[in-house]
């Protein structure tokens, strides 16, 4: 049984304008140890998805069920759901200055979640927190305990924040967007700090980025999200071997890369994201796709096998599927170069 | 399809800006009521380089390197604290006010965030104007025509001219601050971080608005930006900062190629790359700790405290830029050889990189 079971997740917000689905319909599993990559660009609804499983976004409408080690969070009391938040299942976010308490010690707050989901005494509490702070890394961890959040840099408060997840062995991390905000450097550190826990430890994690570089180097299957939905589905070496939507298509050729011909002007996705309030009738993407037919404008293809792909690869894409009424792409070379 | 011109102008021509050992200092609040000198934060430390005409020319660096202090720093914004900056000829410091005006017309600036950038009272077309309107360049018919123009060269109806700044996405915004800075007809530009804050996806059409305006207009650029495959794309030259000094400036392909400062190569073996094959191979080089403060820099080599080449020598002295080879210069005592594996291709697998070992105490 996979450790975490996402089947039709829908999160809906209330707006002046009107209903606004930031997720719609999304499913998926997350094997234990596995790495899972989300990405997608902003608006595509990566975010509000985790926060989503998590029970974290009050003021939406989330349907659906995402099962964890055999329960629905969603039907949990919330008492129970903070329960296995933190301990079991734990997030990470972006900008680690505003997830820390800036006026409690850092040592303060790692004991407190350890005692708090483990019922540790202070000094057991203490011993675990210098130990995590030293696996992530941070030096003289023993002495750095009583230092408060403002007196690390950026990329040790992130590390902490990684410290602070590890903290009661969780069976999943989610991480969203966790090295964005850190430089070159800083982000390799962390990024090889993350590979090794996940080889180590056996956590599963969830790396929700926009990153392809990130999604190519840490995860072992990858998703792709597009206007709130799911657009394709694959391993990661064959997500980027065998590439089958067009959107994908568009994200790896509009993306300027270090081993690239730089003379080569980029190839963008023109046009905007679309309006999720007002979404288009047919596939979401339709109006950007410079392959689009009729079809497209007019039903939402499902998420299923695409054609000429490995078995589980799949994708939201009338061109690329073996349908009927669509696969009009089935046969188009995969390079960049091919395509264009 | 629109191919970026080949690099460079011809060295010979002189250059359009030069910057000589600028410095940019401020001056901190006193931490107590101690007597003394108040404590001062040395953001740039004698950086010199020069900008070709045409050229686009960028500066790369980590957070605190000062790239972004540099460049506003040529746009006396604020003035340098020490150093001379000339622009066609021109010492800056020197020039009278109403020059300085003239000055200004020909030198603009892009920034990072488009919506903070943009005055969100203010209509599009009253965004483009407001620039020939200060400097006088165009009224009446005229200038609505030319705000129409410049909407469309950077790839806007001129129909959204009566919208305001928070009806338009990101990458539109960005557009507008494109055109505010061509609207006076700059030669120069300082672009900060134009791209960071757009989608992947819309970052791309930036970057080929840029590429496509320099080469139409014949512009010259000056980019700062964190983002490595960025620069590669769009540069001419590139100069690499750490901790407000230059530790390297070279051609493009040369710098991408053949890194010759230990920073500069650890910086581009730390970029991932969006190909699982090639990203099982890279063996990134891990620097360890972090950038330290600038209120405290490191003696000699800044770099020295996280450079696994350290020896007594670069606590003792600061290495000088000095020419490597052609077209490529560095600040380091003990540079890397030419030939060194360049990490901007997909290769065979790179022999280990060296561990970095803890820093070289300095001699007593």
């Amino acid at each position: 049984m996979a450790l975490l079971e996402v089947e039709g997740l829908r999160t809906t917000f209330r707006t002046w304008d009107g209903a606004l689905r930031a997720v719609d319909d999304v499913s998926f599993t997350v094997e234990e140890g596995e790495t899972l990559g989300i990405v997608g660009e902003s608006g595509s609804g990566k975010s509000v998805m985790a926060l989503s499983i998590m029970r974290l976004v009050p003021s939406a409408r989330v349907e659906g069920k995402v099962r964890f080690e055999g329960r629905d969070l969603l039907q949990l009391p919330e008492e129970e759901v903070r329960r296995v938040r933190g301990s079991r299942i734990a997030m990470v976010f972006q900008d680690p200055m505003s997830s820390l308490n800036p006026v409690l010690r850092v040592g303060r707050q790692l004991t407190e979640v350890i005692r708090l989901h483990s019922g540790a005494d202070a000094a057991t509490a203490t011993a675990r927190a210098a130990e995590l702070l030293s696996t992530v890394g941070i030096p003289e961890a023993n002495r750095r305990l009583r230092d408060y959040p403002h007196q690390f840099s950026g990329g040790q408060r992130q590390r902490i924040m990684i410290a602070m997840a590890l903290a009661c062995d969780p069976a999943l991390v989610l991480a969203d967007e966790i090295t964005t905000a850190l430089d070159v450097t800083i982000r390799a550190q962390v990024l090889a700090l993350l590979r090794r826990l996940a080889a180590e430890r056996r956590t599963a994690f969830v790396m929700i980025t926009h990153d392809l570089g990130i999604v190519a180097g840490m995860t072992n299957r990858v998703i792709v999200m597009y206007g709130g939905q799911m657009v394709e589905v694959a391993q990661t070496v064959d997500l980027f071997a065998n590439p089958r939507m067009p959107y994908t298509w568009g994200l790896l050729d509009s993306l300027p890369r270090m081993d690239s011909d730089r003379t080569e002007p980029l190839v963008p996705i023109e046009g905007v994201p679309p309006d999720l309030v007002h979404p288009p009738k047919g596939c979401r993407f339709a109006d950007r796709c410079r392959f689009a037919r009729e079809v497209c404008n007019e039903r939402i293809p499902a998420l299923q096998q695409a054609a000429g792909a490995e078995a589980g690869h799949l994708v939201r894409c009338w061109a690329t599927q073996d349908t009927p009424a669509g696969g009009w792409l089935a046969d188009v070379p995969r390079t960049a170069a091919a395509r264009a | 399809m629109d191919r970026m011109p080949p690099a460079a102008a011809p060295p010979e021509r002189p250059p359009l800006l030069t910057v000589e050992d600028l410095r940019m200092q401020f001056p901190l609040p006193r931490t107590s009521l101690r007597i003394g000198p108040r404590p001062v934060l040395t953001a740039v430390d004698g950086v010199s380089f020069a900008i070709r005409r045409g050229e686009v020319f960028s500066l790369v660096g980590e957070s605190g390197s000062g790239k972004s202090t540099t460049g506003r720093a040529i746009l006396r914004l604020p003035p340098p604290t020490a150093g001379r900056v000339t622009f066609d000829g021109r010492d800056l410091s020197q020039v009278r006010p109403a020059e300085m005006r003239r000055l200004r017309r020909r030198m603009q600036m892009i920034f990072q965030d488009p919506l903070a950038s943009l005055n969100r009272r203010m209509t599009v077309d009253e965004i483009v104007a407001e620039p020939m309107d200060i400097h006088g360049l165009a009224a009446g018919r005229n200038r609505a025509a030319r705000v129409r123009g410049l909407l469309e060269r950077v790839g806007l109806k001129p129909a959204w001219g009566n919208r305001y700044p928070h009806e338009f996405s990101g990458g539109q915004l960005q557009r507008v601050g494109i055109a505010r800075a061509l609207a006076v007809e700059p030669d120069f530009i300082v672009a900060d971080e134009p791209v960071s804050a757009l989608d992947v996806s819309v970052q791309a059409q930036v970057i080929n608005l840029l590429a496509r305006l320099r080469r139409e207009l014949g512009l010259t650029l000056l980019l700062i930006a964190h983002d490595l495959a960025v620069v590669r794309h769009l540069s001419d030259r590139v100069a690499v900062m750490y901790l407000g000094r230059l530790v390297e400036i070279a051609d493009c392909d040369t710098l991408f190629a053949a890194p010759r400062h230990p920073y500069t190569r650890a910086l581009l073996s730390a970029v991932p790359l969006p190909d699982p094959a090639a990203e099982a191979r890279r063996r990134p080089i891990l620097l360890e700790g972090e950038i330290p403060s600038p209120l405290a820099p490191p003696s000699g080599c800044r770099f020295r405290t996280r450079c696994w080449k350290a020896q007594a020598l670069c606590a003792e002295s600061a290495p000088t830029l000095r020419p490597l080879g052609p077209g490529s210069a560095a600040a380091c005592h003990f540079p890397e050889p030419v030939g060194t594996e360049a990490v901007s291709a997909p290769a065979p697998p790179q022999p280990a990189p060296p561990q970095p070992a803890p820093p070289q105490p300095a001699p007593p």
